[in-house]
C-alpha cells in the first residue's frame, strides 16, 4: 500500500487540522515582527540535495545554504540553519517544518527553501504561503561525447543506456517517452548521486537529471565541458520538465514571505545568486518572471 | 579467575533471592506458544495461537449471560501521544503486555490494571513514519518481551523490569523503513518483515536468534534478490527477469509489513507481501513476483516452499500482506489442510496450505470491478478497462485516464485480522465496501523536485454503510451473515467457543455478536474509536475480555465521503478489561 497510499497522507491530515488551527489568529500576523524582534531567522533546507544543500562535515553547504546566509544577512538577522531529511513529499515537509512539527518536538522553522513554486501545491496546503521563486529547475541530459555523436532529440536515446534516479521526474520522462519505447534502456539508481557516479565511471553513455544536478556533478568530477555536453531536449507527455523553486512560510507570516521575496529579488539583481550558483559549477537559471 | 567466579556466584545468589521475593513468573516456553490456542488462561501469541485463528476455547461467557459482562478496569497509555491504538494485548501469569502508539509498551497487572512498568522508545529527531504511528503488538518468549519501533528497530525487554536486553536495527529509518507489526516467535527465532514504501525498499522476511538478536536468515521476497543463511548467501528468490523487465526488480517493493502466521504441523511460516513499485503497472509488464503474494517459508533456513500471487501485476495498490490463517476444512467427507486469506483485492481465497494449490476464491465485498472473477488456477480475469492508464498514453497530457476501481486501495479488508471458529466452521471477516477514482498525477513533489505519482479519491459503495463484518463458510463459499457498520471497520476480530464474535467500531463500541446468526448481543462504549484486536482469557475462574481503545490508523487520514462517517470521533489511548463475575456466570 505504501508508495501509493502515503501520498495523500499529508494533504488529508492537513485538511483535518486546518479548521482547528486556523480559526484563530489574524491573517496578517506578527511573525515578521517576531522574527525581527528575536533577531534570528530559522531556515530549513534539505539534507542530501546536492548541489543545493547537504549537511557537510564543515557545516551545511550548497546553493540553498549560501542563499539562506545571504537572505539573513540582508534582513540583518542571525541565521539558524536546519538541515532536515526530506519526507515523502513536499506537502509533508510543510507540515513537519512549518506548521505542525515532528515527533521529537523540534521547533518549527520560519522559512523553508527549495519549495516548488506551484499554484496547485500552494492551494492544497492552506497552512503555507510561497515567496517569490529564485531558480528554475530544468530536466536535462549529459552525454559522453565520443560514445554518442550528438544528442538533439529523444530518438538519439536509441540503443543507449541512461543512468537516472528511480521515480524522479527524469525517470518518469524516460519511461513514458514515445509510448514507453526506451524503457529497456533506463538504468535505475536509488539517488541522483549514484546515477551520476555510474555515468562518470563510464557505465552508461547518458545521464539524466536536473541541469543543476548534472552540472554540479560534472564540475565536482572536473569533467565539465566539451567532453560531456549538457543538453535539454523537448519530450512531450505528462511529466513536468521545468519547475521553479522558491521559499515558503506559514500562511500567517505573509509579511515575512514578502521581506524574503524582496531580499531574493535584490540578490538576483546584484548578481549574488549567479555567483553562488557558480561556486558549485551551476549555471544560474532565473525564474521566468525575471 | 577465582575472583571472577566468586563474583558470578554472588550475582547468582542475589538474582536468586530477588527471584524468590517476587511472585513466581514462569518463562514462556516453546510449548506455551504452540499450545496457546488450547490454554485460555494465557495469551502468549499474536492471534491466540501461531495459526492466528483468534479463537478461544472459553465458553463461560455466552449470549445468555453476556449482559453481566462489566468493565473491571481501564488503563490509560498517558501522555499526549494519542492516535491509533491497533495493539493486541498478551497475558501471562497475571501480567498484561500491551503496546501503544508511538512505540510504547506497558506491563500491567491483569487483575487490577495497575502499571508495573512502561517502555517508551526514544524516537529519533526527524523520523517520518507513514500511515499513522501505530503498533500492533508484542511477542513473548522465555523471560523477554519483544516489539518493533517506528524507527525500524527490534527491542527485547526483560519481562519483569522492562529493561532493554538488546536492541537491533531492522533497517535504516532514514531510508524509509519502519516497523509496526507484532513479531512472531518460531522455534527460538524471532521472525519479522519490514515496512516502507520509499523507492528502493524491497520486502524481506528475517529470522533472528531470539536470545541474542543476531540474524539467522533473510529472505527477500522479490525475484532476483539473494537470500542469506548464517551470514552467507543462500539462494536467490525466483529467477532474475522472469516476471520483471529490465532492472525494475531491484527496486520492486513488496514490503512485508504485517507479519506472518505459523503452522507447526507442516513447519511453515506464512507471510504476505505488499504491492510492487513503481505504482503504475505499465512500467513493469509481467507478474512481478512475489509482490502481492502469500509465501510459505521454511523457518529453519528461510527457503520459500511455495508462493501464491493474489494480484499478479498489481496496478491498484492491492497489497498482499493480509494474514493467511491455517485451518482444517471438511469437504466432501474429507479433511483438507487448508488456509484462508481475505485479500485487499476483495476476494476470499482458500488454498491448500501444504503446497499453495488454489482451492477457491469468492468475492467478499460488492461491486468488484478490477477483475471479472478468478479463474480455475487462481488467476484474476482482469477487466483492462478498470486498470489505471499508462502515463505514456495520456490523451490530455495532464493527468491521464482516471478509472473507478473497486475495492479502493485500502482494500476489501485492510490490516485488521479475521477470525476462524472451528465450532461454527465460519470465518469472520471485517470488510469495507468502497472504491476509488485513480489516475496519474503529475503535480507531486519530493525534496522540491517533481515526480509522476498517483492521485486518488476513495468513495463509499453504499450510502448507509462502509463497514461490513461477514461470516463466511469456506467450504460452501456462502456469506452466512453480515453486520453493517456506518464507518469503516478497522478492528481485529475474536471468536469464542461460547458462540460469540467480538470486534470494535470507530464509533467507539466494542461489540459482541452471536457467532451463528450475527445477532448483536452486547456493546460497550469505550469513549474513542476501537481499531485494535480484542482478546479473552481466564483469570481466577472468570472469563475476561480486553481491548485497546484509541481512534486512528489510516482511515482518518483520508478525506472526502469516507471522512464524513468518522467525523467527530475523539482520539484516545487506553486499554479496557471486562469480566463476567462468577455469580453472574453461574446464574
Amino acid at each position: 500500500m505504501r508508495a501509493l497510499s502515503r501520498r495523500g497522507f499529508a494533504a488529508a491530515l492537513a485538511g483535518l487540522t486546518v479548521a482547528g488551527a486556523f480559526a484563530i489568529g489574524p491573517v496578517f500576523a506578527r511573525p515578521f515582527d517576531e522574527v525581527m524582534a528575536s533577531g534570528v531567522l530559522r531556515v530549513a533546507i534539505y539534507d542530501d540535495n546536492r548541489p543545493f544543500s547537504e549537511a557537510a562535515q564543515a557545516g551545511p553547504r550548497g546553493i540553498d545554504a549560501d542563499l539562506a546566509r545571504a537572505i539573513a544577512e540582508r534582513l540583518k538577522l542571525k541565521l539558524d540553519l536546519r538541515v532536515v531529511d526530506a519526507g515523502e513529499n513536499v506537502d509533508g515537509d510543510f507540515r513537519l517544518n512549518l506548521w505542525r512539527g515532528d515527533l521529537a518536538g523540534t521547533p518549527l522553522a520560519d522559512l523553508m527553501l527549495h519549495v516548488p513554486h506551484d499554484r496547485i501545491l500552494a492551494t492544497r496546503n492552506e497552512q503555507i504561503f510561497l515567496t517569490n521563486p529564485y531558480f528554475e529547475q530544468r530536466l536535462a541530459f549529459a552525454y559522453h561525447r565520443g560514445r554518442i555523436e550528438g544528442f538533439e532529440g529523444v530518438r538519439d536515446l536509441e540503443g543507449n543506456a541512461v543512468a537516472v534516479e528511480g521515480t524522479s521526474a527524469s525517470d518518469s520522462l524516460l519511461m513514458n517517452a514515445e509510448g514507453g519505447r526506451f524503457r529497456g534502456q533506463v538504468r535505475h539508481f536509488r539517488s541522483f548521486d549514484e546515477a551520476a557516479k555510474a555515468y562518470l565511471a563510464g557505465e552508461t553513455p547518458i545521464l539524466a537529471g536536473t541541469r543543476a544536478g548534472i552540472e554540479a556533478a560534472l564540475a565536482a568530477a572536473g569533467v565539465a565541458g566539451e567532453d560531456n555536453p549538457v543538453v535539454e531536449v523537448p519530450i512531450p507527455g505528462l511529466v513536468r520538465t521545468r519547475w521553479e523553486i522558491g521559499g515558503a512560510v506559514r500562511s500567517d507570516s505573509r509579511d515575512l514571505a514578502y521581506a524574503v521575496g524582496d531580499a531574493l529579488a535584490a540578490l538576483a539583481q546584484e548578481g549574488r545568486l549567479k555567483t553562488i550558483c557558480a561556486t558549485y559549477g551551476v549555471t544560474y537559471a532565473p525564474p521566468q518572471g525575471y | 579467575m577465582r575472583m571472577r567466579n566468586q563474583f558470578l556466584a554472588a550475582v547468582g545468589l542475589a538474582a536468586l533471592s530477588v527471584g524468590l521475593a517476587l511472585p513466581a513468573i514462569a518463562e514462556v516456553t516453546e510449548q506455551d506458544i504452540l499450545n496457546d490456542a488450547k490454554t485460555p488462561e494465557d495469551v502468549v501469541t499474536y492471534g491466540l495461537g501461531p495459526q492466528a485463528q483468534r479463537f478461544s476455547s472459553l465458553k463461560t461467557l455466552n449470549r445468555e449471560n453476556i449482559k453481566g459482562l462489566v468493565p473491571a478496569w481501564s488503563f490509560s497509555f498517558g501522555g499526549e501521544k494519542q492516535r491509533g491504538q491497533e495493539s493486541q494485548a498478551l497475558v501471562k501469569d497475571g501480567v498484561l503486555y500491551v503496546t501503544g502508539s508511538y512505540s510504547r509498551l506497558y506491563a500491567v497487572d491483569a487483575r487490577t490494571g495497575e502499571k508495573k512498568w512502561e517502555y517508551n522508545a526514544r524516537l529519533p529527531e526527524g523520523i517520518l513514519p507513514c500511515c499513522d504511528v501505530v503498533n500492533r503488538g508484542a511477542a513473548l518468549y522465555k523471560d523477554k518481551v519483544y516489539f518493533g519501533t517506528l524507527d525500524a528497530k527490534l527491542v527485547a525487554l526483560d519481562q519483569k523490569t522492562g529493561k532493554v536486553v538488546w536492541r537491533k536495527d531492522i533497517d535504516d529509518f532514514k531510508s524509509g523503513y519502519s516497523y509496526t507489526a507484532a513479531p512472531m516467535i518460531v522455534k527460538g527465532k524471532i521472525i519479522t518483515g519490514v515496512s516502507g514504501g520509499e523507492f528502493g525498499v524491497v520486502g524481506r522476511v528475517e529470522a533472528r536468534d531470539a536470545e541474542t538478536g543476531e540474524i539467522v536468515w533473510k529472505r527477500p521476497v522479490i525475484e532476483g534478490h539473494m537470500g542469506e543463511l548464517n551470514g552467507k548467501p543462500s539462494t536467490m528468490t525466483g529467477k532474475t527477469n522472469e516476471t520483471w523487465p529490465g532492472d525494475t526488480w531491484k527496486f520492486g517493493g513488496g514490503a512485508t509489513w504485517l507479519g506472518g502466521t505459523y503452522d507447526p504441523e507442516l513447519n511453515l511460516i506464512y507471510f504476505g507481501t505488499g504491492n510492487p513499485g513503481p505504482w503504475n503497472s505499465a512500467l513493469r509488464p509481467g507478474d512481478n513476483k512475489w509482490s502481492a503474494s502469500r509465501l510459505a517459508i521454511n523457518p529453519d533456513n528461510g527457503e520459500i516452499v511455495w508462493g501464491f500471487q493474489t494480484t499478479p501485476h498489481d496496478g491498484w495498490d492491492y497489497d498482499g500482506v493480509n494474514e493467511f490463517v491455517p485451518f482444517d476444512m471438511q469437504k466432501d467427507g474429507k479433511t483438507v489442510k487448508a488456509g484462508a486469506t481475505a485479500d485487499r483485492n476483495g476476494f476470499f481465497y482458500v488454498l491448500d496450505r501444504t503446497n499453495g494449490a488454489f482451492l477457491s476464491a469468492t468475492p467478499f465485498v460488492s461491486n468488484i470491478n478490477w477483475a471479472k472473477g478468478i479463474d480455475e488456477n487462481g488467476r484474476p480475469i482482469y477487466d483492462e478497462a478498470n486498470r489505471p492508464g499508462d502515463p505514456a498514453k495520456s490523451e490530455d497530457g495532464k493527468k491521464g485516464k482516471s478509472v473507478y476501481a473497486t475495492p479502493g486501495f485500502l482494500g476489501g479488508k485492510n490490516w485488521n485480522p479475521i477470525a476462524y471458529s472451528p465450532d461454527t466452521k465460519l470465518f469472520y471477516v471485517p470488510s469495507n465496501e468502497w472504491g476509488m477514482d485513480i489516475w496519474n498525477e503529475p503535480v507531486n513533489y519530493k525534496k522540491g523536485a517533481a515526480y509522476l505519482g498517483a492521485g486518488f479519491t476513495i468513495k463509499p459503495t453504499f450510502e448507509d454503510h462502509i463497514g461490513s463484518l461477514k461470516a463466511i463458510d469456506p467450504a460452501t463459499k456462502k456469506v452466512v451473515w453480515e453486520y453493517k457498520n456506518k464507518a469503516p471497520l478497522w478492528a481485529g476480530v475474536l471468536t469464542t467457543a461460547g458462540n460469540l464474535v467480538f470486534t470494535g467500531t470507530p464509533e467507539g463500541f466494542l461489540k459482541a455478536f452471536d457467532a451463528k446468526t450475527g445477532e448483536e448481543v452486547w456493546k460497550f462504549q469505550v469513549g474513542t474509536g476501537v481499531v485494535a484486536s480484542p482478546i479473552t482469557w481466564e483469570q481466577d475462574g472468570e472469563q475476561w475480555i480486553g481491548v485497546a481503545a484509541g481512534w486512528g490508523g489510516a482511515v482518518p487520514l483520508w478525506g472526502g465521503e469516507v471522512a464524513k462517517t468518522t467525523a467527530g470521533i475523539n482520539q484516545g489511548g487506553s486499554f479496557w478489561a471486562f469480566r463476567l463475575p462468577k455469580a453472574l456466570a453461574s446464574r
